[in-house]
C-alpha cells in the first residue's frame, strides 16, 4: 500500500484471536506487534511508537480506555477500538476519549482490512488541500467561502447545517459521536439533545440528494445507531 | 350486657335519673290531680310512668320505678301521710294493686323491647357478617378485601380500630390490613383474647398479660384479638381496639368478631394455597419450555460447527491434497458457518436480555426517515437485486424511540426479507400515522407465510416449514426479538398478508407527544 510497511499494534487478550488477526495482518504485508494486556501494550508504545493500534476493551490490567488515554495524551495515532456486542456504552466513551473507529467482534477479517486502510489513508492524507477544501466524490466544501456545492452546483444550507457537514466530512470515515457532534455545533449545552441530530441529518441528506442527480451521495451519511454518524467514503 | 359484667356506671346513672324524674313529674301530677281536681285515686298515673322508664331503659329499670312508685305514693298521699303506714284496707288494696301492675307492665313492656334490641342486634350482626363473606367471597384474592372489611368491621362491632396482622406468632406478625392507617399498631401488651384454635362453646375472651413492658396507665383503649387459623395452626391475628368506656364487646359484637376472624383465616389460607398452586404450573410449563428451546438451540449451535469442524479437518489434514480454489472455499464455508453461529449468538443475546428484562431502552425523539434510511442503507447489499419500494410521507411526527433498539428491530425485518424472497421480489417500505402512532410497514412481494403459521411467527425458534428440504432457515429468534424490543419501547408488532403477495409486517412505533420545541428548526 505504501513504500513503508505500516506497523500495527495489536492490543488482544485472547490468544488464540490474537494470533489469527495478527497472521493475517502480516500476510497483508504489515508489521505487526502484539501484546496481551495494558501494560505490554503501553511498553511497545513507548518503544515502537507504531502507525496503527487495534484496542480491545476488555483487557486485564490497565483496561483499553486506560491505554486509550495514555496514548492520547502523546499523539493522535489511529485507534480502532475492539468491541463485544452490547458494549455500547464503553464504545462510545471510546470514541469519546479519541478513537478513531470500532469493529464489532465478531468482526470478518475483510471489513477489519477496510477499516484500518482507512484509518491509515487518514494520517497519511491528513496534511491535505492546504486551502483545507474538503471533497468527498462530487460533494465538495470550502470553508474559506463557506461554500457546499454538489456538481458545482450550490447546495443551500443553514448555518448549523454547515457546521454539522464540516465536522463529519473532516472527519470522513470516522465515526464521529453525538456528543462530539453537539458539542461541536451547537455547544456543550446541548450534548444532550440526540434528537436534533436525526432532525439535522435528514435535513442534508435530503438537501444534497435534491442536488445529486447521479444518486452516488445516498448512502453519504451513516448511521452508527446509539453511537453517531460516519461519512462514508464515495467510490 | 349481663350482670356480670362491668357496671356500666354511666348508663346505671342515666336509668336513675330519668326513673326519679319520671316519678317526680307522676308525683306532681297524682298531687294536681287528687289534691286539686279532687280525684279520689290517682295512682294508675304512676303506671304511666313505669311503662315510660320500662320503654327506655329496659324491665329491671322499669321494675325499679315500680317500686319508686309504690313508696312515693303510700309516703306522700296515703294516710297517714309522710309515713310508710297505711291505715286504711281500701289503700292497703290499692297500693298493692300498684305494685302487682306495675312489676308486671314494666317487666312486660321492659322484655318487649329487649327483644326488639335483640333481633335489631342480630339483623345488624347478620349483616355484619354478610358483609364480611360477601368481601372474602367477590375479591380474587382475600388481601385485596381486607382493607374495606377492617373499617366495616370497625364500625359494625364498634371498635376505634380494627387491624389485621400476619404471622406464625403473635408477637412476629406484620400488619396487613387497618382501619385507621395513621395509627400505628400497639405492640405486645396486656389484651383480651378469644381462641379459635379449640373453638368448642361460646366464643370467651381470655385475659392475657403477657411479659415485657407494661401497657402505659393512661392508655385508654382496650385491646382485643382474635386468633387466625389454619386448623390449629395460627397464622395471624384479628386486632381490635375501642375506649376502656365502651366496656368489653357484647357477645353479638364477640360473634361478629369471631365469625370474621375465621373467614378470614380460611381465605388466608386459600389464597396461599392457590398461590402455591400458580407457582407450581408457572415452574412447570417455564421447564418445559426452557426443555424445548434447549433442544432447539442445542441443535441451531451443533450444525454450524460440524461443519467449521469438517472443514477445519479438511484444511489441517495432511493427506489431502487440495487446489488453492478448493482451500478457499472451504475456508469461506467456515466463515459463513461462524458467521451464522454469531448470529444465532446474538440473537440469544438479545432475546435473553429481552426475557431477563435487562433491556434497557433510551428514548429519544427521532424522524421516521432517521429511522428508516439508515436501516434501508445497511440492508442494501443483503437485498441485492430486490427492488426497493420508498413510501415515508415528509410530514410523519417524530417517534420516541431507542436508536440501537430501533435499528436492529428494521435489520432483522430487512433481513428477514432478504432471507426469505426470491431475489427479484418486490420490497416496500412504508409508514403510516394514527392513533398516537407511526406504523412502519414492511412487506413483499415473495412468497409469504401460510395462515396457519401467521399466528406462530413471532414466537421464539418458531421457523415457518419450508417449501423447499433444501432452503436455508433462519434462527428463528429474528421476529421474535423484533417483537421483543418493539414492546419494550413501547411499541407493537402485527403480521399480515401484503398486497404486493408475500408477508407484511406493522411496527407500530410511538410519536412524541409534541413536535420537538425548537425554534431553529424553522431558520
Amino acid at each position: 500500500m505504501t513504500e513503508r510497511r505500516a506497523s500495527i499494534l495489536l492490543v488482544e487478550d485472547d490468544e488464540r484471536t490474537r494470533q489469527a488477526v495478527a497472521s493475517n495482518l502480516e500476510a497483508k504485508g504489515y508489521g505487526v506487534r502484539a501484546a496481551a494486556d495494558g501494560e505490554e501494550a503501553l511498553v511497545l508504545w513507548e518503544l515502537r511508537r507504531p502507525d496503527l493500534i487495534l484496542l480491545d476493551l476488555g483487557l486485564p490490567g490497565i483496561d483499553g480506555i486506560g491505554v486509550l488515554r495514555r496514548v492520547r495524551r502523546d499523539a493522535t495515532t489511529p485507534v480502532i477500538v475492539l468491541s463485544a456486542r452490547g458494549e455500547e456504552r464503553d464504545k462510545v466513551e471510546a470514541l469519546d476519549e479519541g478513537a478513531d473507529d470500532y469493529l464489532a467482534k465478531p468482526f470478518g477479517m475483510a471489513e477489519m482490512h477496510a477499516r484500518v486502510r482507512a484509518a491509515l489513508r487518514r494520517t497519511l492524507a491528513s496534511e491535505i488541500d492546504p486551502s483545507g477544501v474538503l471533497q468527498i466524490g462530487n460533494l465538495r466544501l470550502d470553508p474559506d467561502r463557506r461554500l457546499v456545492t454538489v456538481d458545482d452546483a450550490e447546495v443551500r444550507l443553514t448555518p448549523r447545517e454547515y457546521e454539522l457537514l464540516k465536522v463529519l466530512l473532516a472527519n470522513a470515515g470516522r465515526v464521529v459521536t453525538r456528543g462530539r457532534l453537539l458539542r461541536a455545533v451547537w455547544g456543550t449545552a446541548y450534548a444532550e439533545e440526540g434528537h436534533y441530530l436525526h432532525v439535522y441529518i435528514g435535513q442534508i441528506r435530503r438537501k444534497l440528494a435534491a442536488a445529486d442527480r447521479k444518486g452516488t451521495l445516498a448512502d453519504l451519511f451513516a448511521a452508527e445507531p446509539g453511537v453517531g454518524y460516519r461519512v462514508r467514503a464515495v467510490s | 350486657m349481663t350482670w356480670r359484667d362491668r357496671i356500666d356506671w354511666r348508663a346505671l346513672g342515666t336509668t336513675v335519673a330519668i326513673a326519679i324524674a319520671t316519678l317526680c313529674a307522676s308525683v306532681l301530677g297524682v298531687y294536681l290531680l287528687e289534691e286539686r281536681a279532687g280525684v279520689r285515686d290517682a295512682s294508675t298515673l304512676f303506671l304511666l310512668a313505669v311503662a315510660l322508664v320500662a320503654y327506655l331503659r329496659g324491665s329491671w329499670a322499669a321494675v325499679g320505678t315500680a317500686l319508686g312508685a309504690f313508696l312515693a305514693y303510700n309516703y306522700l298521699f296515703l294516710p297517714p301521710e309522710f309515713t310508710f303506714f297505711v291505715s286504711d284496707p281500701q289503700h292497703i288494696m290499692t297500693l298493692g294493686l300498684l305494685l302487682a301492675v306495675g312489676i308486671a307492665i314494666g317487666r312486660l313492656t321492659g322484655l318487649q323491647r329487649d327483644q326488639a334490641r335483640r333481633s335489631e342486634r342480630r339483623e345488624h350482626e347478620a349483616r355484619a357478617l354478610f358483609n364480611v363473606s360477601r368481601a372474602i367471597a367477590y375479591a380474587k384474592r382475600t388481601n385485596e378485601a381486607l382493607p374495606v372489611l377492617v373499617a366495616s368491621l370497625a364500625e359494625d362491632a364498634g371498635m376505634a380500630r380494627v387491624w389485621i396482622g400476619l404471622g406464625s406468632t403473635w408477637a412476629r406478625e406484620q400488619v396487613v390490613a387497618t382501619s385507621d392507617p395513621g395509627a400505628d399498631a400497639p405492640g405486645s401488651g396486656p389484651h383480651s383474647i378469644l381462641p379459635r384454635r379449640s373453638a368448642k362453646g361460646p366464643p370467651a375472651w381470655v385475659r392475657l398479660s403477657p411479659p415485657g413492658p407494661p401497657a402505659s396507665r393512661r392508655d385508654s383503649l382496650a385491646l382485643y384479638r382474635v386468633e387466625l387459623v389454619d386448623g390449629a395452626e395460627p397464622i395471624g391475628s384479628l386486632w381490635a381496639a375501642r375506649d376502656i368506656r365502651h366496656g368489653p364487646p357484647t357477645s353479638e359484637e364477640t360473634r361478629l368478631l369471631a365469625a370474621a376472624a375465621d373467614q378470614i383465616g380460611q381465605g388466608v389460607v386459600r389464597d396461599r394455597l392457590s398461590e402455591q398452586a400458580t407457582e407450581l404450573e408457572v415452574s412447570r410449563r417455564s421447564e418445559e419450555l426452557k426443555a424445548a428451546l434447549l433442544d432447539s438451540v442445542s441443535h441451531d449451535l451443533r450444525t454450524p460447527l460440524a461443519t467449521i469442524r469438517a472443514s477445519a479437518g479438511t484444511l489441517a489434514d495432511p493427506n489431502v491434497t487440495l487446489t488453492s480454489g478448493q482451500t478457499r472455499a472451504t475456508a469461506r464455508e467456515i466463515d459463513a458457518e461462524a458467521d451464522r453461529l454469531a448470529n444465532l449468538v446474538s440473537g440469544l443475546l438479545d432475546m435473553s436480555r429481552i426475557t431477563g428484562g435487562a433491556l434497557q431502552t433510551r428514548p429519544e425523539t427521532m424522524p421516521v426517515d432517521g429511522v428508516v434510511m439508515p436501516a434501508v442503507q445497511r440492508a442494501r447489499r443483503a437485498l441485492g437485486r430486490r427492488s426497493i419500494q420508498l413510501e415515508i410521507p415528509d410530514d410523519l411526527p417524530a417517534v420516541v424511540v431507542d436508536p440501537v433498539l430501533v435499528s436492529q428491530v428494521l435489520d432483522n425485518l430487512l433481513e428477514n426479507v432478504a432471507r426469505h424472497t426470491p431475489d427479484d421480489a418486490q420490497v416496500r417500505i412504508s409508514a403510516t400515522t394514527g392513533m398516537q402512532a407511526v406504523t412502519v410497514r414492511v412487506e413483499d412481494g415473495g412468497a409469504g407465510v401460510p395462515p396457519e403459521a401467521m399466528a406462530h411467527i413471532f414466537e421464539k425458534f418458531y421457523r415457518v416449514p419450508p417449501r423447499r428440504a433444501s432452503a436455508r432457515q433462519g434462527t428463528g429468534l429474528g421476529l421474535a426479538v423484533v417483537k421483543g424490543m418493539a414492546e419494550a419501547m413501547g411499541g407493537s408488532v402485527a403480521a399480515t398478508r401484503s398486497d404486493l403477495g408475500g408477508l407484511a409486517i406493522d411496527l407500530r412505533l410511538p410519536v412524541a407527544s409534541a413536535a420537538p420545541a425548537d425554534e431553529e428548526l424553522q431558520a
